[in-house]
């Protein structure tokens, strides 16, 4: 049976144009009871509707609230600081082989509330030459996160659409705890998306897969988040959590760009590494990637057998 | 000496109930002024629980028919109390201290085994100190009991008075 997150069921979006559609609560009821999740049926049957459908001002503000409790689950794994960790390097070496002074753009696709950008935006640590851009395709987390921005006045803004149709293309594409949500080809099709001439790199950050994530996320989101929603998402979200090999292999369609895992199973303690990343570097990038990272972190980056 | 530690660990559990009252709530990046004015907050509710735990003692020292014998319960009671409450504090500490100084990976190390799980027991730490009080000792029992609810309740009724939707 299919492992469905209610986040993913309340809020739909026409394919071709991204404009929001109304979703009937019975239809979320009914696809949760139909994959067993009788607890995400009830969670769902609580959502406020009118005339059946889902009232989508009620949605966003339950998702802005979800997030904003998820963010402190970011800020206590320390996600921040692991993305810093790899993209400084990563950066350093892209600005070792490119011939210009252009600015470099990192974009947080599916960013939610920005927690990344905005966390990057204030420490500074990548540099007054990177521009971070936080997309997202739901316009209410957008809004929330330019309003946070705003509030602290960070110098990084976030755009409302689909990370792939920017004026300009990402330097770097970076992710956290997006790519469980894409399954099957359409993962596949999400990496080959960032194999365009402009971009040198990917770094996506999603939840490690191994048989303690379950336990270890249900344990977090009974102790640190309060909606039921949220904890029912995240303990969903560590058991559909995609496996190393399934990674690499769809990480690959991003060709020209190298597809690499770091601190993969195996090579990480799982206590320490709850989430780890997908990357794609330029194949010219890969050795001053690896020499940026210095001998310990590039023994803990590996390609595919 | 056990009743001034366990005054001072109550104090410090109602400073961290206060900031974890507000956890979640705020999604800024710099919130070190927010956190310190939820610890104050969480001291704030929790204030009136050490003259409630005094009440409760004194009451039960005022209707013992020996006075002296009570008291030496009392304490008895508390360095019970004691032995379940420190091993737990002393944990919590070291992961903090794992959390706050070290290295990333051994900031997750310190969450993932310790400070996350030690939240979800904390409750029954709290049970367990009940109870361990009140082995033989009812009065033991009613002093902790009156701490340990308070404690147990200084989180929600922060969190429903100041916190109720984020920031």
């Amino acid at each position: 049976m299919p492992l469905l997150e209610i986040s993913d069921l309340v809020v739909v979006r026409d394919p071709v144009t991204a404009e929001r559609l109304p979703v009937r609560k019975d239809g979320v009821v009914a696809e949760l009871l139909a994959a067993g999740d009788r607890r995400g049926a009830r969670i769902a049957a609580a959502m406020p509707a009118v005339d059946g459908v889902l009232d989508p001002l009620a949605v966003d503000r339950r998702l802005v609230a979800v997030h904003t409790e998820l963010q402190r689950l970011s800020e206590e794994l320390r996600i921040g600081d692991r993305l810093a960790d790899l993209l400084v390097p990563l950066l350093a070496a892209v600005r070792a082989e490119r011939a210009d002074a252009a600015p470099l753009r990192v974009v947080d696709i599916g960013c939610g509330l920005g927690y990344l950008v905005r966390r990057l935006a204030a420490d500074g640590r990548l540099g007054a030459d990177v521009e971070l851009v936080g997309v997202d395709l739901n316009a209410a987390l957008v809004t929330e996160a330019e309003r946070l921005a705003r509030d602290e006045e960070l110098p990084c803004r976030f755009v409302h659409g689909d990370a792939f149709r920017l004026p300009e293309p990402a330097t770097v594409y970076v992710s956290t705890g997006l790519l469980h949500h894409i399954r099957g080809a359409a993962l596949e099709a999400f990496f080959a998306a960032q194999a365009g001439p402009g971009t040198a790199a990917f770094c996506h950050f999603d939840i490690a897969a191994n048989s303690l994530a379950p336990i270890g996320a249900w344990v977090f989101h009974r102790a640190r988040m309060r909606d039921p929603l949220g904890r029912h998402d995240g303990v969903v979200s560590a058991q559909r959590a995609h496996g190393d090999a399934e990674l690499l292999q769809a990480a690959a369609h991003a060709g020209p760009l190298v597809p690499l895992l770091y601190e993969p199973r195996g090579r990480s303690n799982p206590f320490c590494t709850t989430l780890r990343p997908v990357l794609g570097v330029r194949p010219e990038l890969e050795a001053p990637f690896r020499a940026a990272l210095g001998p310990r972190g590039s023994a803990r980056l590996v390609g595919a057998a | 000496m056990s009743a001034a530690l366990l005054v001072l660990l109550a104090v410090l559990d109602a400073a961290f109930a206060g900031f974890r009252a507000s956890a979640g709530r705020d999604a800024r990046i710099r919130k070190r002024q927010a956190n310190l004015r939820a610890a104050r907050r969480g001291l704030l509710v929790g204030a009136p629980l050490l003259p409630a735990a005094a009440l409760v003692a004194g009451a039960v020292l005022v209707a013992a028919d020996d006075r002296t014998a009570r008291f030496r319960e009392l304490v008895a009671a508390g360095d019970r109390a004691a032995l379940v409450v420190v091993p737990y504090a002393l944990v919590v500490f070291a992961g903090l201290g794992c959390y706050l100084l070290g290295s990333f990976r051994v900031g997750t190390l310190a969450m993932v085994i310790g400070l996350g799980p030690l939240t979800m027991l904390r409750p029954l730490v709290v049970v367990g100190a009940v109870a361990a009080a009140g082995w033989h000792s009812p009065a033991g029992a009613a002093v902790t009991a009156t701490t340990g609810l308070g404690l147990l309740l200084v989180e929600p009724l922060v969190h429903r008075r100041w916190y109720p939707a984020p920031a």
